[in-house]
């Protein structure tokens, strides 16, 4: 049995040691879609058939315990928290989700143009990426939400994008970097292919795949960092319904009334547990977009 | 080791260089005249003129800038325009608690790494390991306010074994008032590394000098805990300190959660009056604090492994 | 009664379960080694000789199914009671000394840990024998490398290194995967010859797995040809090599270009059995020349006879 063949079948069980097995990223999987599919069919059934007023105040009804009518209960205004909740998920989820994309297209051109150009541009490039990474992210997302004026929801998409793009940017860098030295590449050279038909035949897809890998994990970093914000006070502001704000206005019943900041935080939490879901069974699944087995073609 | 550390140091200076550039653009373009904000509607037009030539407002941009790298370079961070308190003290006088939360974040995320990291990689496919895995999705999902103030709710109303809100030295006293804070922020840092020990070591697991080990008779303990966990640590040190710009923000955030006189506060209302004094040298702050956890990073991972050569 | 061989394998089946699909790389082996002598298993590359080695040694992945019996000295052989035997024992050389060494660890570290482990030998003394350890396998100006790391060594030291720590565990028998292949063509005779002289001073029997017919002429008594997870042929060297049996062995020395401009080279057509489908009939019968009906039905069973070809039509054996 020759080195290679054997070198190969210890290498797959390793990796069928390493990933769980598929019995559990099937069931994540299924979990993951359900779950998702759930709160984004409850967060856009709200929004697009708008049901119920989420700033309505009823007094009748303030501090009122989850109950079958009021899943979360009722704030100290008498708003159903529940309802707040799903009209929220259209802001949270719609801005990090656009924030998300963006990132990852600006991140994917600057990291294949540094590698693909090297030398000065590279260098520039890479100083300005490295600027950004070190940049504290929350004082860079004061001043872009400070700037743009509170309760802009521009100020928080910039704010996401500023602290997004350098990940992708790294990460396809070193991609294209290995990519460019593949013999196909080189082939594709020899044939007199232009730099822009190899990048975007040959580079790009294969550089898209850990960034779209990577950009599940980001999804729930920018959730939060978006309810963060707001819960700071420097993003979405009362009475629009953001998580954040949710939270941030149940904080001072937290005593007395628990679930107005508890639920809602559940509420994102299992949003983000559902997407890592996703993303999970997404990657273990062979020869799907995100799937292991892929390779660099 | 000369070299690199010649070249390290350039980079990072021009790295530096970038986010002054940064941050002085941003806290330009936030809307309001700094100084008239700091004196108050009421303030004479004369006065915020007297104030704007002591911050050099009134001059053009370029020189603005050129008067905040110069000062800077000789570490005088200037003085709040609000407090008129010098920066540099303030800085110092806050920057402990902040410092100490994130020393004590990293080494219990590092703790955990390394024992449910092996644990789950040993235990590979097993209940126990499906449990760490999930575990870690739920931790790394919530949001660090609000695990916080969850924390408050279960220690102010059921075990009161540690302070929810403040700050007092000593250690008894760090214990009592940092250890919140600290798992906060361990939720939130500790599942990547976890991740990335358990795959490690599965990896070294199966790598060729282990199973030559094997061959030689050296049991699996002996393996794993003096060959593969060394290997293992490798890529999780490269994690640990990349992460330090993570680390600073969530520590910024909760710290406003348990009303600790760190840095979080003062950023927080820093940029919301324009004080770009603070502001600009808490950028600059962080920014070095995480060009030098870089730098450590690579030292160490030098001295993990002996064939990187520096 | 006799002494029983010091190795004896019967009817050796190794299976790799990859991803819901099996790898039928080992089908059914047997064979006998004797104190002192030593066996090469040649065969092409997936011809299973490297997985057989392996389930010897006891090294096979979590995801191998073994069957049949390997006896060591007549007793069953389980992994751990091999590797732990303290006077029966067996050590591995391995194909790629770059990546079977640890990378974080001085040489003369392992070299101590495998005596203290072997050996119960510890502190000074355990220094002392991991220098002439290192003397011994000729590694030049040993006390000096017992601080190197593997990567500050060349392939050739690097290989010394990997048999100094083979020896440190007093072996009875020595596995040999493929130990010279990954080395330049000088160095491999220098290796060769440090092998040789070894297993004089020693007496250890030595299983030596190779691609390289030349080699395994050089250094083995008796040689098996592996095809397909099978020994279809197994003879002296000195005669096998010379005259084969079996097609399959006759087909792999024609494939050798020599120097002789009189000779000349031929490959054997066609390729090696889909190893991960079930075997069935003789699996060279799709590319053996002399192959008839009955070979695809019908395959020779293993035998552990030091001399047979698993042949419904052998080549005559020409005396030499």
């Amino acid at each position: 049995m020759s080195a290679v063949l054997e070198a190969r079948d210890l290498e797959a069980a390793v990796v069928d040691r390493t990933s769980a097995p598929r019995s559990r990223a099937r069931v994540e999987g299924i979990i993951g879609i359900t779950l998702l599919a759930a709160i984004l069919l409850g967060v856009t059934m709200v929004r697009i058939f708008q049901i119920g007023d989420p700033n309505a105040p009823n007094l009748g009804e303030v501090f009122a315990s989850p109950s079958l009518e009021h899943p979360f209960g009722t704030d100290s205004l008498g708003r159903d928290v529940f309802l707040r909740t799903l009209y929220a998920g259209w802001i949270d989820i719609g801005v990090s989700l656009l924030a998300t994309a963006t990132a990852v297209v600006i991140g994917l051109t600057i990291g294949v143009v540094a590698a693909y150009k090297r030398g000065a541009v590279d260098s520039v490039l890479m100083r300005i990426t490295d600027a950004m990474i070190a940049f504290p992210f929350l004082i860079l997302g004061f001043a872009i939400v400070t700037i743009t004026g509170p309760g802009a929801l521009i100020g928080l998409y910039f704010a996401l994008v500023a602290k997004g793009w350098p990940a992708y940017a790294r990460i396809s860098r070193g991609e294209t970097l290995v990519v460019r030295e593949q013999d196909y590449v080189h082939a594709a050279r020899t044939l007199g292919l232009g730099p822009v038909r190899i990048l975007v035949r040959h580079v790009v897809p294969n550089v898209v795949r850990p960034c779209l890998v990577f950009s599940f994990a980001d999804l729930i970093v920018n959730i939060l960092l978006i309810t963060t914000l707001s819960y700071l006070g420097l993003g979405i502001q009362p009475p629009t319904a953001e998580w954040g704000a949710i939270i941030a206005e149940g904080q001072t019943y937290i005593f007395t009334a628990w679930w107005i900041s508890t639920l809602p935080g559940i509420f994102v939490v299992l949003f983000g547990v559902s997407v890592s879901f996703l993303g999970e069974a997404l990657g273990r699944v062979e020869g799907s977009w995100l799937g292991a087995a892929g390779g660099r073609g | 080791m000369a070299t690199f550390l010649a070249r390290r140091a350039v980079q990072s200076l021009l790295v530096l260089l970038i986010i002054s550039l940064v941050a002085f653009v941003l806290v330009q373009a936030i809307p309001g005249n700094p100084a008239r904000l700091a004196l108050g509607p009421r303030a004479s037009e004369q006065s915020v003129q007297i104030l704007e030539q002591e911050y050099h407002l009134d001059e053009p941009v370029l020189s603005q800038y050129w008067h905040f790298i110069s000062h800077s370079a000789s570490l005088d961070f200037g003085s709040s325009i609000r407090s008129r308190q010098p920066v540099g003290p303030m800085l110092l006088d806050r920057v402990t608690p902040t410092m100490l939360i994130i020393a004590y974040a990293a080494f219990l995320s590092t703790l955990l790494a390394v024992g449910l990291g092996v644990l789950s990689a040993v235990r590979a496919g097993r209940p126990v390991d499906s449990a760490v895995q999930v575990g870690g999705m739920f931790a790394i999902a919530m949001p660090p306010f609000w695990l916080a103030l969850m924390l408050v709710l279960a220690f102010a109303v059921g075990v009161p074994l540690f302070a929810t809100t403040g700050y007092e030295s000593g250690v008894g006293g760090i214990l009592r008032t940092l250890t919140l804070p600290a798992l906060t922020i361990t939720c939130g840092l500790a599942p990547l590394l976890i991740r990335s020990v358990r795959s490690s070591v599965l990896e070294n697991l199966g790598a060729d000098y282990a199973t030559a080990a094997r061959s030689r008779g050296l049991g699996p303990r002996r393996i794993l805990f003096r060959h593969v966990l060394r290997n293992s640590l490798l890529s999780t040190v490269t994690i640990l300190g990349s992460s330090i710009a993570f680390l600073v923000s969530t520590t910024i955030v909760v710290e406003y959660v348990f009303a600790i006189p760190g840095i979080g506060a003062l950023s927080v209302n820093a940029v919301a009056s324009r004080d770009f004094p603070i502001v600009q040298s808490l950028v600059l702050l962080f920014g070095t604090l995480a060009l030098l956890a870089n730098l450590v990073t690579d030292l160490v991972y030098a001295w993990l492994d002996p064939r990187v050569r520096l | 009664m006799a002494e029983p061989p010091l190795l004896e394998v019967r009817d050796l089946r190794v299976r790799f379960r990859t991803g819901g699909r099996t790898v039928f790389a080992v089908n059914g082996v047997s064979f006998d080694l004797e104190r002192g002598q030593t066996l090469g298993v040649v065969g092409e590359s997936g011809s299973g000789k490297s997985a057989m080695l392996r389930a010897i040694a006891g090294l096979l992945p979590a995801s191998a199914e073994m069957l049949g019996s390997v006896k060591f000295a007549g007793y069953p052989l389980k992994a751990e009671e091999i590797l732990g035997a303290p006077d029966a024992s067996v050590a591995t050389v391995f194909q790629d000394p770059a990546t079977h060494l640890n990378p974080v660890q001085r040489i003369g570290d392992a070299l101590c840990e495998t005596l203290e482990v072997r050996r119960e030998s510890t502190g000074s003394s355990a220094k002392e024998e991991a220098v002439a350890l290192l003397e011994r396998v000729e590694l030049p100006r040993a006390r000096e490398r017992m601080t190197s790391y593997p990567h500050q060594l060349s392939g050739g030291m690097r290989q010394r290194v990997m048999i100094a720590l083979a020896l440190a565990c007093e072996p009875v028998m020595l596995l040999a995967d493929e130990p010279t292949t990954a080395l330049d063509v000088t160095t491999q005779r220098k290796v060769l010859m440090l092998l040789k002289r070894l297993q004089r001073e020693t007496g250890m029997a030595m299983v030596f797995v190779s691609h390289d017919l030349a080699v395994v002429g050089d250094v083995c008594d008796s040689v098996a040809v592996a095809y397909a997870g099978h020994i279809v042929e197994r003879g002296p060297a000195a005669e096998l090599l010379v005259s084969p049996a079996h097609p399959y062995s006759e087909g792999l020395i024609r494939s050798i270009p020599t120097l002789d401009p009189e000779c000349k080279v031929s490959a054997i057509g066609g390729a090696p059995p889909d190893m991960r489908i079930e075997p069935s009939g003789c699996p060279f019968a799709p590319r053996c020349p002399r192959c008839t009906p009955d070979c695809l039905d019908f395959a020779v069973p293993a035998n552990d006879e030091t001399e047979f070809a698993a042949c419904l039509h052998p080549l005559i054996r020409v005396a030499t």
